[in-house]
Order: C-alpha cells, then sequence, then structure tokens
C-alpha cells in the first residue's frame, strides 16, 4: 500500500452521481 | 489553522465506508481511503493543522494540499481559532450502509374514499397511528447507523400534528430530508411550520404533490368535489412561499396516468409549465391496491405510448429552447438523461433496482419492505427487531444484492439491457418475468428509445462507458 502522504496527493474529492438508467426510481430527481 | 468539516456536511456512511455527505441536497462523497477519512474525522475545528500532521506524520504542505481539496468543494472550513461546533460523524458498524430510507409515517388519509388508483387500497384508516416517541427513535436509530436521506409519505402525512417534530428531528441529526410525498389537499399549521424549517436549513427537499389531471372534472372524478381548485392553490401557495422566503426546496407533481387522462397529457404539460413547479412525474404505477379493483382506468400501453412520443418530443423541444420543466416519465425517462447526455443500461452483473440497493421502506406499523411498492413483504419491524438487524438480515440482503442475471426467465431477453427484469414484486417468483414490464419496455424499445437517440443521448452499461 502507499504510503499515507503519496495516497493524500493522489485523492481525488469525487462526489458520486447517481446514475440514470433506462429502469431507474421516479423518485431520482436529484440532478 | 484550525480546520473543521463544514456546516452543511456530515460524516455518514459505515466505519467501512465513510462518506461525507450534504445535509441540504443529495450529494455523497466517498472516502474509500479509512486512513484519510480519519484524517477528515479529525477536522473537529479544536485540532490546528500543525497537530493534525504531527499526529499523523506527514508534512504540513501535504495536509494542505489535501484539505484544500475539500476546502474547494465546500466540504472543509478553516478557522483561525479554535470553533466549539462539533462536526457531526456518524457511522453504522457493518456494511452494506443503509443510505435512503422512505418511511410512511402514518396511515391516516382524509381522501381515502376516493383515489381509485392508490396503492394502499383498503387499509387507509384501518389502524392507530404510532407514537411521536416511536417515530423519533427510529430516526434517531437511522442516524445512528448512518443513514443519509429519509423521506416522508403516508397516508396522507400532513395530517399528523407531530410532522414538523419528525422533520426537525430529521435536520437536527443532520440528515438530508429528501422528500414529502402530499395530496395538497389541506394547507394546515403543519406547512407553514415545515416550510419555514426548510427555508431555514437551506434543505434542497423535495415537495411532491399529486394531481390526477389538468382540470376539475379529471382531478375531482379521482379525489373527490372541490379537490382540484384547492391542490392548485396549494402548488401556488408553495410556489409563492419558496420565491417571499428564498427556500430552495423543489416542487414535483406526481400524477398517475390513467385512460381517463392520458389523451391530456401535452396540455396538461403547458398547463404545468406556467405554475413554475420543477418537475412532472408520471407513471401508470403498479397494477396493486385499488388500481387491481379499477382496471378501467389501466391505459391501453399502446394508445399511451403514442401521447408518451408525443411528450417527450415536446419536451425536448422545449429543452433544446431553454430552462425547462424537468420530466420524470415512467422509469424509463429523466430530464437528466438530456442534461449528460447519456444513460446507462443494464449488465447482468448490476442489482436489481439499483437505485433502491441502499434503500428500504417502512410501513406505518413499522413493518420494513424493499421498497413502497412491495408492500406483500415484510421484512420485520421496526419496534421489534430493530431497523439494524432487519437492514442486515440475510432475507433482506439476499434480495438486495440479487443480480438482474439472475432473473433466468429473462436471461436471453434482448429488452433486459434497458429493463432490468422491471420490477421482481409483479412475478411474485423473483426469477421469473414482469410482464408489465415487458410490454412497457417493448415499445419503449420501438418508439421512446429511437428518439432519445435521436436528441444526442447514448446509452452504455459500465463495461461500454467510454
Amino acid at each position: 500500500m502507499k504510503k499515507l502522504a503519496a495516497r493524500m496527493r493522489s485523492f481525488r474529492v469525487r462526489t458520486l452521481k447517481l446514475q440514470k438508467r433506462t429502469h431507474a426510481s421516479v423518485d431520482m430527481d436529484q440532478d | 489553522m484550525y480546520p473543521i468539516i463544514s456546516g452543511s456536511y456530515a460524516m455518514r456512511g459505515t466505519i467501512q465506508e465513510p462518506h461525507l455527505v450534504n445535509c441540504r441536497e443529495f450529494s455523497v462523497t466517498p472516502l474509500e481511503d479509512q486512513a484519510l477519512a480519519a484524517i477528515i474525522m479529525d477536522c473537529d475545528g479544536q485540532t490546528s493543522v500543525r497537530e493534525l500532521a504531527s499526529r499523523y506524520e506527514i508534512s504540513i504542505d501535504d495536509l494542505l494540499a489535501f484539505l484544500n481539496k475539500f476546502e474547494s468543494a465546500g466540504m472543509i472550513d478553516f478557522s483561525p481559532q479554535q470553533i466549539r461546533r462539533r462536526p457531526f460523524v456518524a457511522l453504522g458498524q457493518q456494511s452494506p450502509w443503509l443510505r435512503e430510507v422512505h418511511i410512511d409515517i402514518t396511515n391516516r388519509c382524509n381522501l381515502a374514499r376516493w383515489c381509485r388508483h392508490c396503492f394502499r387500497g383498503d387499509k387507509l384508516n384501518r389502524s392507530q397511528d404510532v407514537q411521536t416517541a416511536d417515530w423519533l427513535r427510529v430516526i434517531e436509530d437511522l442516524s445512528a447507523m448512518g443513514s443519509y436521506s429519509v423521506a416522508f409519505s403516508g397516508g396522507e402525512p400532513t395530517l399528523r400534528r407531530d410532522l414538523p417534530q419528525l422533520v426537525e428531528c430529521v435536520l437536527k441529526h443532520k440528515m438530508f430530508f429528501g422528500a414529502l410525498f402530499t395530496n395538497g389537499f389541506v394547507w394546515s399549521k403543519n406547512m407553514d411550520a415545515i416550510l419555514s424549517m426548510l427555508a431555514e436549513s437551506g434543505s434542497k427537499t423535495t415537495l411532491y404533490v399529486s394531481l390526477d389531471g389538468p382540470t376539475a372534472k379529471l382531478h375531482d372524478a379521482n379525489r373527490g368535489p372541490g379537490a382540484y381548485q384547492k391542490t392548485v392553490a396549494f402548488i401556488k401557495r408553495l410556489v409563492a412561499f419558496r420565491e417571499r422566503c428564498d427556500a430552495k426546496y423543489r416542487l414535483t407533481v406526481n400524477s398517475q396516468v390513467t385512460a381517463e387522462n392520458m389523451h391530456t397529457l401535452l396540455s396538461w404539460y403547458d398547463d404545468l409549465k406556467k405554475l413554475d413547479i420543477d418537475r412532472w412525474r408520471i407513471t401508470s404505477g403498479r397494477v396493486t391496491g385499488r388500481l387491481a379493483e379499477n382496471t378501467g382506468l389501466l391505459p391501453s400501453w399502446d394508445e399511451l405510448f403514442v401521447e408518451y412520443e408525443k411528450l417527450i418530443c415536446q419536451h425536448i423541444a422545449d429543452y433544446r429552447s431553454g430552462p425547462t420543466m424537468l420530466l420524470n416519465m415512467e422509469s424509463f425517462f429523466n430530464t437528466s438523461m438530456l442534461n449528460n447526455g447519456y444513460a446507462l443500461t443494464f449488465s447482468p452483473v448490476i442489482s436489481i433496482c439499483d437505485y433502491k440497493e441502499q434503500a428500504c421502506s417502512i410501513e406505518p406499523n413499522g413493518d420494513v419492505q424493499f421498497c413502497t411498492s412491495w408492500g406483500s413483504r415484510n421484512f420485520g419491524n421496526v419496534f421489534s427487531t430493530g431497523i439494524r438487524d432487519i437492514w442486515h438480515s440475510d432475507s433482506l440482503q439476499t434480495l438486495k444484492q440479487m443480480k438482474v442475471g439472475q432473473i433466468t426467465e429473462c436471461q436471453n431477453c434482448d429488452l433486459l439491457q434497458f429493463c432490468g427484469g422491471g420490477c421482481r414484486l409483479v412475478p411474485g417468483d423473483v426469477t421469473k418475468k414482469d410482464p408489465t414490464s415487458c410490454e412497457r419496455y417493448r415499445r419503449f424499445v420501438d418508439i421512446i428509445l429511437p428518439l432519445l437517440q435521436a436528441a444526442g443521448i447514448s446509452f452504455y452499461n459500465e463495461r461500454s462507458l467510454p
């Protein structure tokens, strides 16, 4: 495993998108 | 400098899967590396950057570069002095994460003798509501196990006089109050209290109001005399309050498409645009509850898709000409597909109803279900067993983690990539096909899909995503 400092440098803040599928919840209105 | 998790964020999830979550809108950021998550958790406004760097044996430059990534996303603040506010951290002991819960907080409904499509059917108004303290304890239990988003429905949830107290509890625990569903028939003091809370918190909660047609004749036939006028006035009041108080909540009109109203969809769509709502959500629904008794309401598939085709064409034209009301059509179209330029299809390794893989619903009596639609199967009662044990039970998790490829009857079907097997409730046997989904998606592929492709939407599964 990479050292902590290296992992901190390579970390990207990635916000999950709710994936819109062709069969998705009709409640999924967070765009 | 003293870093602290921003006031609009909390750390939620499980110990194995911690996330920074936005308490005001649905936004989830995974912190896949537990050591990195520990650093974020230590951003408590009490510990300086220098102390943190020393604690984790890293350079101040590395730490600042790391924390700056969160600061620029609004998730971490830096304070020149120590601050007393404690960041909110709630992580469950065990994965999988129960991310979202839909709670039907009451079995009472003021329109119970009307709505001919109601999925609760004759169950309404048959039992006493559970006490305030019981629901508050459930919300606290959910918070403690790291759950994030909570929605309230019923029955008619605004009939509960303690509704503001329940909403306040969700907000106080820094969970996201995702949605409130109402028939918009009576504006009570509850609504004033809830809207004030939403305005003050800046929460982008979606308020869903049911409307069954664009005219009093159509809506009142299903909701009773005078209902249309009341509900439209209710929606206008929500719009006016939002503007006056600069509140951030979202407004969605929720409509059941029936044989009676399906030929009005285009004019209805135009009327709703004038109401200044955010979204229209239309569905022909599952044939359960009263709809199973009132089959005359069911539209013919062929006629319905002629109307859907016209509506999608109009919506795409509107979308191209500028900002417009958003549209959810059945489970297969959402305006965000146009925003994104793509939508995902299913492969055999995707979970059935993957959008509900980390969610469940709780009935008015505390019974836990797979989702709100799947009323025939109970996985335990939150008041006797507790939500934690029910959520992690084999019986619920086996279904939650069932894969599309396990629907044996559908394995060689060309529609499977689009329908994902439809609803597992319908066939009774979870490995069999859902015939209503076959009807819906055959027409989706023939009629709607070419329109969406022509509008620039590409369809991928995770493997083929460029």
